[in-house]
């Protein structure tokens, strides 16, 4: 993580809303586990 | 179709074009006509790269995959978020760092002219057919489905698609393609909330997930590891990534729409935004299907769903024994409705023992209409041997065009349309742009004033439009041209990745070495299409793999120095 932010993120690419770009691919990464977890739930409830 | 409905399709389509001419006045230069003088938004970029992908075989397949075989085709997306996180972190920032026009000037920048040539020479060969396909797809379908000339189709929507492209460039393209997303999921939401409304009184929407999920049809995740299982969470998060990762970082008509970006954050924002929604956007269109699917339960569907190839059986010398099985699945699917209703107040009393007697009954009607719809395909394909025995597509458009109100009808319409509108005037913008800024402007005219390349890209813009429609009418005529392009493109793109993937991560290669290896790879390709059996989608595989091999062993013997 602390390569990308040292290597990609300069003032002028600040993200929106967090500080470094690090925390929105935390936040994809976040996603896309939640959406696994929600679709085996969901394909185990309605089995 | 009624009159509301024309109102409707050509009230939008014209606001469309008219839209995009209107929004593209101003761009005088090649930063502007190309780039759009990089002044995209975020969710302007998140939209355009969602429509790019998005085709309209992909609003009329998917939900009829989901009506055939359930969710699991979501799982083809799982590699899509972590494809995204890559991109945000090596190719956006580079490409606007190097300020390229097109993709394979990057290649020039790591390796020398003729491997960014070459790449150039691939991608327009591949793009400049497939094209054509997507025009070609959804007019099948439309005129399948509603008798309109399929000729006339591809020519409309080809033509409109031309003018305001070619006028507006990438701003038109962006913008339009904002317009055209948004109009598309709100006649998806419509059709989805109508599929509901109209499921029996005594339905709920949690008792049509429960139907569905019984009969095996809300299947969303699958984590067996079986190499011949095409969809499950390894084959997605895994075969997924590297096509994703090839597609939105080599193919210019995606690359093209994140580089309108007014910034590297912007840019970033618009694929951030497209890891974020782009799964559940696909689980709804299939939830679509699996909705449709219990919809068919209390209406009984088409035997096959194609109206073209049943009227031609029919009329044929199995016309008879074809009627025959429609009675009979005609009546199966009426004896089935009372045993679903007899699972649903199971399931509301809580009787598990009654739930799994009646889940047996089901099976075994299933059973029987899949044995009456696979005797029917036999029949049609007996009949004639030529004809296509997949109606997937043609499933969802069928209960559009029978159940939907008018109006409504009009809009989903229009919402095919303008998937196959805003695919096709990304695909020409890119082919135009690719044409001019890596053949014409580094190859045969290098020192021409901005005026002049912007009319240059203007006509390749024209040229490439006319050379879709083209290939749509060819394909008209020739089925198994399809078949034949899909081949194509995937001769082509393994090598493409392979070199990109040189440029990105093995510095020590030089021009020389991965351009040898390209071609040497291609031909490897072409030869495994000639001479082997191998599946056209492990090309893909093959191709890539191939350039970073033979690249790897011919660089100690090319005299060059290396890049980094």
């Amino acid at each position: 993580m602390s390569i990308f932010k040292k290597k990609h993120t300069t003032e002028s690419e600040r993200p929106p809303v967090f500080k470094t770009w690090n925390y929105w691919y935390i936040i994809i990464i976040v996603n896309l586990l939640a959406l696994i977890a929600l679709f085996f739930i969901f394909t185990k409830f309605f089995e | 179709m009624r009159s509301l409905d024309w109102i409707v399709l050509i009230g939008f389509t014209t606001f469309i074009v008219v839209y995009g001419v209107w929004k593209g006045k101003g761009s005088k230069d090649m930063q502007g006509y190309l780039l759009s003088n990089k002044d995209m938004k975020w969710y302007t970029i998140a939209f355009s790269v969602m429509a790019t992908q998005a085709s309209a075989i992909t609003f009329l397949s998917t939900p009829g995959q989901g009506y055939v075989d359930g969710m699991r085709f979501v799982q083809f997306y799982f590699g899509l978020p972590l494809a995204m996180i890559i991109l945000c972190v090596t190719a956006v920032p580079l490409y606007h760092k190097l300020k390229v026009y097109t993709a394979y000037e990057y290649l020039e920048n790591q390796f020398d002219l003729k491997t960014r040539a070459l790449a150039a020479f691939l991608f327009l060969i591949q793009r400049g057919l497939a094209a054509g396909l997507t025009i070609y797809a959804p007019s099948l379908v439309l005129s399948v489905l509603l008798g309109w000339n399929i000729y006339l189709t591809n020519f409309i929507v080809g033509v409109l698609v031309i003018i305001y492209t070619t006028a507006g460039g990438s701003k038109t393209v962006g913008w339009t393609q904002f317009y055209q997303l948004i109009i598309i999921m709100v006649g998806m939401f419509a059709a989805f909330f109508m599929i509901i409304w109209l499921l029996p009184d005594e339905m709920s929407f949690l008792d049509s997930m429960k139907v569905a999920g019984k009969l095996g049809k809300l299947n969303a995740v699958d984590f067996s590891f079986d190499l011949d299982n095409r969809y499950s969470f390894w084959s997605g998060i895994l075969g997924g990534l590297f096509l994703q990762l090839s597609y939105f970082g080599t193919d210019q008509s995606q690359v093209q729409r994140y580089l309108t970006g007014k910034s590297v954050g912007h840019s970033r924002m618009g694929l951030i935004f497209n890891g974020l929604v782009k799964i559940p956007m696909q689980f709804f269109i299939l939830l679509i299907g699996a909705a449709l699917f219990v919809f068919y339960q209390f209406a009984v569907p088409p035997l096959f769903f194609n109206p073209v190839e049943t009227n031609k059986v029919k009329s044929g010398v199995y016309g008879e024994t074809y009627e025959q099985l429609e009675e009979r699945y005609t009546d199966i699917h009426l004896s089935r409705q009372g045993q679903i209703n007899e699972l649903i107040s199971a399931m509301h009393n809580g009787d598990a023992g009654l739930v799994e007697e009646i889940e047996s009954k089901i099976d075994a009607s299933q059973e029987e209409i899949f044995a009456i719809r696979n005797e029917a395909l036999s029949l049609i394909k007996q009949n004639d041997p030529a004809s296509s025995t997949n109606d997937t597509n043609y499933i969802f458009l069928t209960f559009v065009l029978t159940y939907l109100p008018a109006g409504l009808v009009g809009l989903l319409l229009a919402s095919i349309l303008f998937a196959s509108m805003s695919s096709t005037s990304s695909e020409i913008n890119a082919l135009a742009s690719t044409a001019v800024v890596d053949i014409y402007k580094r190859l045969i005219k290098k020192d021409a004033s901005d005026k002049h390349y912007v009319i240059v890209t203007k006509s390749a813009t024209v040229f490439w439009g006319i050379l879709a429609i083209f290939f749509a009418e060819l394909a008209s005529h020739m089925g198994s041209l399809i078949e034949a392009v899909n081949i194509l493109g995937s001769l082509f793109y393994g090598t493409i990745l392979g070199i990109f993937l040189l440029a990105f991560y093995f510095k020590w290669i030089n021009g020389t070495s991965a351009f040898i290896a390209a071609i040497i790879a291609e031909i490897f390709v072409i030869a495994s299409f000639l001479f082997t059996d191998i599946s056209f989608l492990w090309y893909n595989v093959i191709g890539c793999l191939l350039v970073i091999i033979f690249a790897v062993i011919i660089n100690p013997f090319t005299n060059k120095t290396n890049r980094s």
